[in-house]
């Protein structure tokens, strides 16, 4: 047999790199999901964690430190799975990093987490992990809801898994002590094999141990099944292997495993239904009700959608003025020149814009957390399957459908927990239509512009009705796109839809606070980074004109600005300033822009923003105020509301600029495009290429415009 | 369910009391349409009774998965031939079905729930 001997070439390098830093015992933390493994890895590392990305692929990693009696154990949260043959990208990572020796996370110890009131899947993996060879302990959470007789099989599981077994708490923090004696020490290699590889494969099996230097035969078995990224170095051995249907060998293996360990699983407790379990099967009794289930869920989502509309506005406000009367503090401590407008306008201006979204995220996040954490995510995702299905999506595309609402960056790094392909892509490609919180200050700023703040019927606020109209415009374009793109893409086969409905529990929140916290700085910091150089680009572009042309335009007003009276001299400098901003960079770019959007009834000024906006759309808003923060001088006039200050501004023939036509314009082109350079960033990433973000902005463009178009020309 | 945004348009576009009346009653006149694959025939003539086939509260021993990919996931999650199933939700023309099964609950789609034969042990 010709086998390919890949990486062959390369040193041995997990020997070495392991003495360098011998002292620190590398421990990771596996589990299915559900069972809390995000809560033990706090309790066992408190705050000395950090989070990042495993390298090369963005699903969160999570890595803390923490000192058992004398033993310095660095511990490593892998993303949750139920065996370890990958079904999703997240699994993949878990699959690959105990397979593979050389990479930087594989651990010297595996602390496998199992739900001990549904022991079974947590068993198996443990068998698996025993299988690999690594030093481990099984530890059975949620002691506290199982039933108390199992507790006395522990020793015996222990006996047969050839692993020691811990009962712990991770809610009452029981059995949390005994837990860490054992980790005072490195972990036991495991007494017991579970699965020999298939006699007619060893040959095979041997070969892709060498060739990638792997730690055991049971390693070699699970790339040759399931290859991942070495694909196309395993294919030939495959077919030359015979191995058709690798998925037939994984389901024998499991019932091998399944017999080997059937005097436990047969001494496990009758599933005596706990307390937590018949409570969730009244609860699931209304909430995946036929009716009430849709019903249910309609009115929570409207509830999220009032609370951040209400709630948040109260620290968005105080942002907004603290931010402003630091603003003006600057601008009363220093001299008039450069340096005061670059701060002034420039940095804190750009800052403000970004810190203003954090109450929203953090809210929405909130809700999509406890949403998780309680386990009724997976009931939406249950109700809403037969509805997407329709689309070719599924009940799994709901989570990061909703998260759109809020941010499409999070969301689409969600939208890799859906096992099939094409769900996948239309998911990415639809996510960014979805309103994210970014648009909301757009929306809002517009639609202030030509909606009364009026009551309806005594409790719906009349602008937030005509937003909610521009979320539902949002919603039903990516139905739309995801019915189209459905003929396009072809699939093999029909994906398999299989969901956990985990029991209903107290959303644990540390977990809950980890995860608002992790998600709003990574938006200050990600979109901040896009944000704040923009801002201040812009300000330098508003500000400043080519050769000398502002200095001409000073030189001619002067006289008459220092001849006139307070009222004609402010009038004056008001239509210097205007004049100047006419003349600068950006107005120059604008009126470059202004033939392509002038059908969407915009004028330069728009053509500015719009320009700015395609890196981060929020920064219309930002625009708009530089732009005409710049273009009034009078400092009063410069705070006042950025709405008021558009319904005041006039075309060249005096008519008014913003008519309703124009706003609804703006808002279609903004509820529609796709202006965000984070959410390019990641498409590229998790479809690992060009084409699918670009195809992406342009349909998105071209969909904006057209139907921007549309609506102002029949509005009008 | 195409109806579904309109419901959510009516919602909007009229939010009064009789709104929240049309939300149930549409979604029941989309529960009474029958379901599509009801007319297909069956696959032998041996009496295959499957998951697609119960009511809620039926108790069911797993006897067979006919999908590889539903029998590696379910044996995954611990659940092999011989285990004891309560059927405990069904979704809008019993897609999808959830099953109670070992201290856990499973949701799969009609196709798989055909594929997956049982026996009744509730009489």
């Amino acid at each position: 047999m010709s086998a390919p001997a890949p990486d062959l070439a390369k040193p041995p390098a997990a020997p070495s790199t392991k003495k360098a830093d011998a002292q620190v015992y590398k421990l990771a933390l596996v589990g299915n999901p559900n069972t809390g493994k995000s809560s033990l890895f706090n309790l066992l590392t408190g705050l000395n964690q950090k989070t990042g990305n495993f390298p090369g692929i963005t699903v969160d990693r999570h890595v803390g430190s923490a000192r058992f009696g004398s033993h310095k154990v660095q511990l490593v949260d892998l993303p949750g799975t139920y065996g370890l043959y990958p079904k999703s990208v997240d699994e993949a990572v878990t699959c690959r990093i105990l397979q593979t020796p050389s990479d930087t996370d594989y651990p010297d110890g595996v602390l496998v987490l199992a739900d001990a009131t549904n022991p079974r899947p947590g068993i198996l993996l443990a068998t698996q992990v025993a299988d690999l060879g690594f030093a481990s302990i099984l530890v059975l959470n949620l002691s506290d809801l199982a039933p108390q007789a199992a507790a006395h099989q522990d020793a015996a599981l222990a006996k047969q898994l050839g692993m020691p077994v811990v009962r712990i708490s991770a809610r009452t923090g029981a059995g949390l002590d005994e837990l860490k004696r054992h980790l005072r020490q490195p972990l036991p290699l495991p007494q017991q094999r579970f699965f020999r590889v298939p006699e007619g494969l060893r040959g095979t099996v041997t070969q892709v141990r060498e060739a990638f230097q792997l730690a055991s035969d049971y390693a070699a078995y699970q790339l040759l099944l399931t290859p991942g990224p070495h694909q196309g170095q395993v294919a030939a051995l495959r077919i030359n292997t015979g191995i058709t249907e690798p998925q037939q060998l994984i389901a024998n293996e499991t019932i091998v495993r399944f017999d080997r360990i059937a005097d436990i699983f047969d001494s496990l407790p009758a599933e005596d239904l706990d307390r937590s379990a018949r409570l969730s099967a009244a609860v699931d009794h209304v909430l995946l009700h036929p009716v009430w289930g849709y019903f249910c869920l309609m009115a929570l989502l409207l509830l999220v959608f009032q609370a951040i509309f209400t709630w948040a506005a109260y620290p968005m406000d105080w942002i907004d003025a603290g931010m402003s009367q630091l603003g003006t503090s600057v601008e009363a401590t220093l001299p008039p020149g450069w340096l005061r407008d670059l701060l002034v306008n420039g940095v804190i201006a750009g800052i403000q814009g970004i810190i203003v979204f954090v109450p929203q995220i953090a809210l929405l996040f909130l809700f999509i957390s406890i949403g998780e954490e309680s386990g009724y995510m997976s009931r939406a995702v249950f109700v809403m399957d037969r509805v997407m299905r329709p689309f070719g999506l599924s009940g799994r595309s709901v989570v990061p459908l909703f998260g759109g609402f809020a941010c499409a960056v999070p969301s689409i790094l969600a939208v890799r927990t859906i096992p099939d392909r094409r769900e996948r892509l239309i998911t990415i490609l639809i996510t960014p239509l979805m309103s994210c919180s970014a648009r909301i200050p757009v929306y809002t700023v517009l639609i202030a512009i030509f909606v009364p703040a009026t009551k309806v019927l005594g409790f719906f606020d009349m602008r937030a009705l005509v937003m909610a109209c521009f979320y539902l415009l949002g919603l039903v374009v990516a139905m739309g796109v995801a019915l189209v793109l459905q003929q396009f893409l072809r699939r093999k086969q029909e994906p398999l839809f299989l969901i956990e409905l985990p029991n209903f529990r107290r959303p644990r929140w540390g977990n809950v606070g980890r995860q608002v916290y992790d998600k709003a700085s990574a938006f200050v910091w990600d979109a901040g980074r896009v944000i704040l150089p923009l801002s201040i680009v812009l300000w330098f572009l508003a500000s400043y004109a080519p050769g000398d042309v502002h200095a001409r335009l000073e030189a001619k007003y002067a006289p008459q600005i220092a001849q006139a009276d307070s009222v004609a001299a402010a009038q004056l400098e008001t239509k210097l300033a205007s004049r100047k901003l006419e003349s600068s960079y950006a107005g120059q770019a604008g009126r470059w822009f202004e033939p392509v959007i002038a059908p969407l009834g915009y004028d330069w000024k728009i053509g500015i923003a719009l320009l700015s906006s395609f890196a981060a759309r929020e920064v219309f808003v930002g625009t708009m105020n530089t732009l005409y923060a710049v273009g009034a001088a009078d400092d009063e006039a410069g705070y006042a509301t950025l709405s008021e200050r558009l319904t005041q501004e006039t075309r060249a023939d005096g008519s008014r600029l913003y008519t309703p036509a124009v706003a609804v314009s703006l808002l279609v082109f903004y509820a529609l495009a796709l202006q965000c350079m984070s959410t390019v960033a990641v498409v590229k990433r998790e479809t690992g290429g060009w084409r699918w973000p670009l195809v992406q902005l342009a349909y998105q463009t071209g969909l904006a415009y057209v139907l921007a178009m549309v609506a102002f020309q029949v509005l009008r | 369910m195409r109806v579904f945004p309109l419901i959510a348009l009516q919602l909007v576009l009229s939010p009064n009391k009789k709104a929240l009346l049309w939300v149930p009653a549409l979604a029941m006149v989309a529960d009474s349409r029958p379901a599509p694959t009801d007319n297909a025939p069956p696959i032998s003539a041996v009496s295959t009774l499957t998951l697609a086939d119960l009511r809620t509260g039926d108790v069911v021993r797993l006897l067979e998965v006919q999908s590889l990919d539903a029998q590696v996931a379910l044996l995954q999650m611990g659940v092999a031939p011989g285990a004891t199933l309560t059927l405990t939700n069904r979704a809008p023309q019993g897609c999808p079905v959830a099953f109670h099964v070992h201290g856990t609950k499973i949701a799969l789609r009609r196709a798989v729930a055909q594929q997956i034969r049982v026996e009744r042990l509730n009489g």
